[in-house]
């Protein structure tokens, strides 16, 4: 991002805390976390299995209600939930990709992209128009009329994604978006990622298992520490922009990775032990 | 493919069967006319079966959909809102346990003779199997697609439309099946009890006089119309729900 814009956070996180009951007992899963993203900034947030990433992103996206601590999205604090737990709190205030895809089988490939703006009161045909003009883009076109059981895991993902993108929401949640891609495809969507939020500058939070993804993306990674989750590791990647699939064999590129990948190591132990105990 | 032949098969077979032992063991047509005998009566009764399955017929289509309306209004309403589910659920539930055919006789004190008592007790019998199972379904719906639908800022009564019903309809229409099956059975009930018209009456009437044939072609003629009810439930299914068998058809070509 430009040196001259000024600093805004967009989401504070401080002292985050939430619990749930798991195996019949009420185990912490986010231990008092605190973390910054400010506007136009990609972070990574990266962490072993079952630490509470998702949960975070829940919490800041306002499904779930934090235990104690504060959030803040767009300069406004406040809880996650109001009412009923439909719409209000921060709920439709960001475009949230979740970790499964969570097509609807009874809608066309383009009519589960168009949901969001469905909810918003888009009319149909309007709303379609506006995502035929990003299926080529998402890798989806001559799919558009089928039904997601009928697309391959990357295909389900990328109208996932095109769904959480039409909405243009400034923060962009995104949970593990490459999950189901092979290496190469998985590559180039990291790289029409990369390009996408150089031009659009929105702020994006990345979940991940690949460190490289982290490294190459991010402005700052995150990592968490084993359940019950906190950050263990606040990473500046200092690379420079724009960014390209090439500089993961720099050596400024190993470096980093190497600062990463021992304590991650340590943390995926730990889980595994905790694991065995529990 | 061809999956018909086999049950087709097996039928005509049971049917000469039939033909062949009343033929040779010299059944008297009284007691079990053969299917030739029945086919007879078939053509040489059918204005009078005609006008007796119209009757029958009107009842199982007001009394179902009659159900229909009131089984979907009250299980949407049940799905939609705790107290009503709460507080009518269990009454709901509970109201099966009630002896319908027993009520039948009843209704002919409270509302008459005529097709109106009828249509009520096949409305009742169909009313069951299609509010339980639609609420079942509406109750069905992925937390995590009704966290998907919240997170992109939907109302309670956006995930009422938008992901609830959809999810229900597979299981509607199994209760729809459910209940078009029970019906016919719920219309004769009805014209047992008391009626001047219909195909259950038909049967009462002509039994003791020893119209056998006659019987038997009434009963074939309501399982004809039972059948065809079914298929127009299944055909009515597959026009609203194209993804839920096109999917089936190319997940588990022949599993199930
Ligand atoms: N709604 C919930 N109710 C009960 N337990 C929950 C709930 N949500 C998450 N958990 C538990 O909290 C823990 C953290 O879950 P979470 O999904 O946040 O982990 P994660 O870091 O995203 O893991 P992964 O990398 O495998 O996706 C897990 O043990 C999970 O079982
Ligand atoms: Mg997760």
């Amino acid at each position: 991002m430009s040196m001259d814009a000024p600093i805004r956070p967009k989401i504070r996180i401080e002292s985050v805390n939430k619990s749930y009951v798991i195996d019949g007992q009420q185990q912490a899963v986010l231990n008092g976390i605190d973390l910054t993203v400010n506007e136009g900034e990609f972070v990574s947030i990266i962490g072993p299995s079952g630490c509470g990433k998702s949960t975070l992103l829940n919490i800041i996206a306002g499904l779930d209600q934090p235990d104690s601590g504060s959030v803040e999205l767009s300069g406004v604090t406040g809880d996650a939930i109001s009412g009923d737990g439909f719409g209000g709190g921060r709920l439709g205030q960001t475009g949230y990709m979740q970790q499964k895809d969570l097509l609807l089988p009874w809608r066309s490939v383009l009519d589960n992209t168009i949901l969001g703006l469905e909810l918003r009161g888009m009319p149909k045909r309007q709303a379609r128009e506006r995502a035929l003009e990003f299926t080529e883009e998402f890798g989806l076109k001559g799919f558009e009329h089928q039904y997601p059981y009928a697309l391959s895991g990357g295909m389900r993902q990328r109208a996932a994604f095109l769904r959480t993108m039409l909405l243009d929401q400034d923060v962009v949640l995104l949970d593990e978006p490459f999950g189901a891609l092979d290496a190469l495809t998985r590559v180039q969507m990291q790289e029409w990622l990369l390009q996408l939020w150089e031009s659009v500058n929105k702020t994006i939070v990345l979940i991940t298992h690949d460190v490289d993804e982290a490294l190459l993306l991010s402005d700052r990674v995150y990592l968490l520490t084993a359940r019950p989750g906190k950050t263990a590791l606040a990473l500046e990647v200092g690379l420079p922009r724009p960014r390209h699939y090439d500089m993961v064999t720099s050596s400024e590129f190993a470096a980093l990775k190497s600062s990463l990948m021992g304590p991650l190591r340590s943390q995926v132990l730990a889980t595994r032990s905790g694991g065995q105990s529990g | 493919m061809l999956s018909w032949l086999l049950p087709v098969a097996i039928l005509a077979g049971l049917v000469a069967a039939w033909e062949l032992w009343v033929q040779l063991a010299d059944v008297p047509k009284w007691q079990l006319p053969a299917p030739s005998e029945i086919a007879k009566e078939l053509s040489s009764s059918s204005d009078l079966l005609w006008d007796h399955t119209l009757v029958t017929l009107k009842e199982i289509v007001v009394g179902f959909l009659a159900a229909l309306i009131a089984g979907l209004v009250l299980a949407g309403g049940i799905a939609y809102s705790r107290v009503l589910e709460r507080s009518v659920y269990p009454i709901v539930i509970a109201s099966q346990t009630v002896p319908i055919i027993a009520i039948a006789p009843l209704l002919l004190i409270w509302v008459g003779y005529g097709l109106t008592p009828k249509i009520i007790i096949v409305a009742l019998i169909c009313f069951y199997p299609i509010a339980v199972n639609t609420v079942d379904g509406l109750k069905a719906a992925d937390p995590d697609m009704i966290n998907m639908v919240r997170a992109l800022g939907a109302s309670r009564w956006q995930v009422f439309t938008k992901l609830q019903i959809p999810t229900a309809l597979p299981f509607m229409f199994s209760g729809i099946k459910i209940g078009v099956s029970v019906s016919v059975i719920a219309a004769v009930i009805g014209e047992w009890v008391g009626a001047s018209e219909g195909l259950g009456y038909l049967i009462t009437y002509s039994q003791p006089l020893f119209l056998t044939a006659r019987v038997f072609a009434a009963i074939l003629v309501l399982s004809v119309m039972g059948i065809t009810l079914f298929v127009l439930a299944a055909l009515a299914e597959r026009m609203m729900m194209p993804w839920h068998f096109s999917e089936k058809r190319s997940n588990s070509m022949r599993q199930l």
